[in-house]
């Protein structure tokens, strides 16, 4: 037996492992009997092949073992895992702008949305906070019975508005003969600028139109208040009341 | 062709000189040959106490055969040790037999060691550590599916993805790697691992 044959046909490591038929077994003990070099690789062999299988039994030698079950599967499982990874590509790909890019998008959009939402809610709880004054009971109202004249020398109809209140009480009586159903009341300063109109106003039980105007339009000074009736047409004034608003 | 084997002259020399009466040329004979024939007496009885006696009773017979100028080629000394640590074993063979035979519970007879465990020491476990820390996955993989498994080439080129060409390639690199390895561990622990001359431990 000779070199190039012991190396080509792996004769030393299947010595080692029994692989070798009787007749070239004793032509290979035959020549490491003689050989230094051959010797010394059966050896090796022979350790390497022991330190092997006890790596293998200790579970040293795992290498890629799941990689390799994976590819001890059937190949018709192949295109399903295939799928499966473009699946997770794209899944990671969307991922990716959503939290890149979307996300810090909707976050700000959300930032917003919140903001307005808070000044909303700051305004609705000033109108209810105003809201609520207005229906919470009011002492000391300031009430004026409005009596009409035609002497421009007479004292007007005069009312003290004070500090605090929200609003002043206007009271106008008409004759019981009318035939006006409704009526419009209008109040001018005294340089005639129109401040408030107030329509489709009607008569209450005592046969007199009752209404409340918000203080804060009327600031102390002289004004003309004219009460037109409206329905059934024609229109025509039916009263004009000077009025003068105090502070105390 | 030639055969590629230690040059003869060399132990037509030793005969001389045994029959010649010179004790050193006896010991460089044992020198030489003992560890192949503890080797193979190893590797066939599986028995490290076995082994040593049929290295001992080897070398006595071929002492004997040479000093009594029993050796036909002096040329061919290796080949007329080789025969005679066969025939030794052949004996010890048939003495087990017999042994077995007269026994009367074969459970008592005590098991013999896997191969593995024979050349299985420290220093191997050690060396072999070191080369799988160089091996790549898949590497480890072929080393285990050959070595361990036992699996056919074409069937672990498949399950591997190395060509089957390659795979002889990925054993020899392991093992060249391992030889080195080994030897570097022998050099650090000199006289405690197996040793290649004497073919048993020292320690």
């Amino acid at each position: 037996m000779m070199h190039p044959q012991i190396e080509k046909d792996d004769i030393i490591e299947r010595y080692a492992r029994h692989q070798l038929a009787p007749e070239e077994q004793r032509a290979f003990e035959d020549h490491f009997f003689a050989c230094d070099e051959c010797f010394e690789k059966l050896q090796a062999a022979e350790r390497f092949l022991a330190g092997v299988r006890d790596a293998a039994e200790r579970g040293l030698l795992r290498g890629g073992q799941p990689a390799s079950a994976a590819r001890a599967w059937p190949r018709w499982l192949l295109p399903a895992f295939a799928v499966s990874a473009c699946a997770a590509l794209a899944l990671a790909a969307v991922s990716g702008w959503m939290f890149f890019a979307e996300l810090p998008r909707l976050r700000r959009h959300l930032d917003q949305t919140a903001a307005e939402l808070y000044t909303r809610q700051r305004a609705q709880a000033a109108l209810e906070g105003q809201l609520g004054r207005g229906s919470a009971a009011e002492p000391n109202l300031p009430f004026v019975m409005l009596q009409a004249t035609r002497d421009v020398q007479a004292p007007p109809n005069e009312v003290a508005v004070p500090p605090g209140a929200q609003r002043v009480v206007l009271w106008a009586e008409l004759g019981p003969a009318g035939r006006f159903r409704t009526f419009r009341l209008q109040v001018y300063t005294a340089d005639n600028k129109l401040v408030e109109t107030l329509e489709d106003l009607k008569r209450n039980s005592y046969g007199a139109i009752a209404l409340s105007l918000p203080a804060e339009r009327l600031p102390p000074g002289d004004y003309l208040v004219k009460l037109a009736g409206e329905e059934p047409p024609p229109s025509s004034v039916v009263g004009e009341y000077r009025l003068r608003v105090r502070r105390p | 062709m030639r055969e590629d084997k230690a040059p003869p002259g060399a132990d037509a020399d030793l005969v001389q000189s045994i029959q010649g009466g010179h004790t050193e040329a006896e010991a460089a004979l044992y020198e030489k040959y003992s560890a192949r024939v503890y080797y193979l007496a190893l590797r066939e009885s599986r028995c490290h106490a076995d082994a040593e006696d049929v290295r001992a009773e080897t070398f006595l017979r071929v002492l004997r055969a040479i000093r009594n100028n029993h050796v036909r080629s002096s040329a061919a000394l290796a080949s007329f040790i080789l025969s005679t640590a066969r025939n030794v074993l052949h004996e010890l063979f048939r003495r087990r037999q017999t042994e077995q035979r007269a026994a009367a519970d074969p459970a008592d007879e005590p098991a013999l060691p896997s191969q593995e465990e024979l050349f299985l020491d420290s220093g191997v476990r050690r060396a072999i550590q070191q080369t799988i820390l160089r091996l790549r996955p898949r590497e480890q993989d072929v080393l285990r599916m050959h070595y361990y498994e036992e699996l056919p080439k074409d069937e672990i080129a498949r399950r591997t993805g190395i060509a089957a060409e390659r795979i002889r390639l990925v054993k020899s690199r392991a093992l060249k790697r391992f030889r080195e390895a080994y030897l570097h561990v022998c050099a650090q622990n000199r006289g405690n691992y197996l040793d290649t001359k004497a073919g048993a431990k020292l320690t």
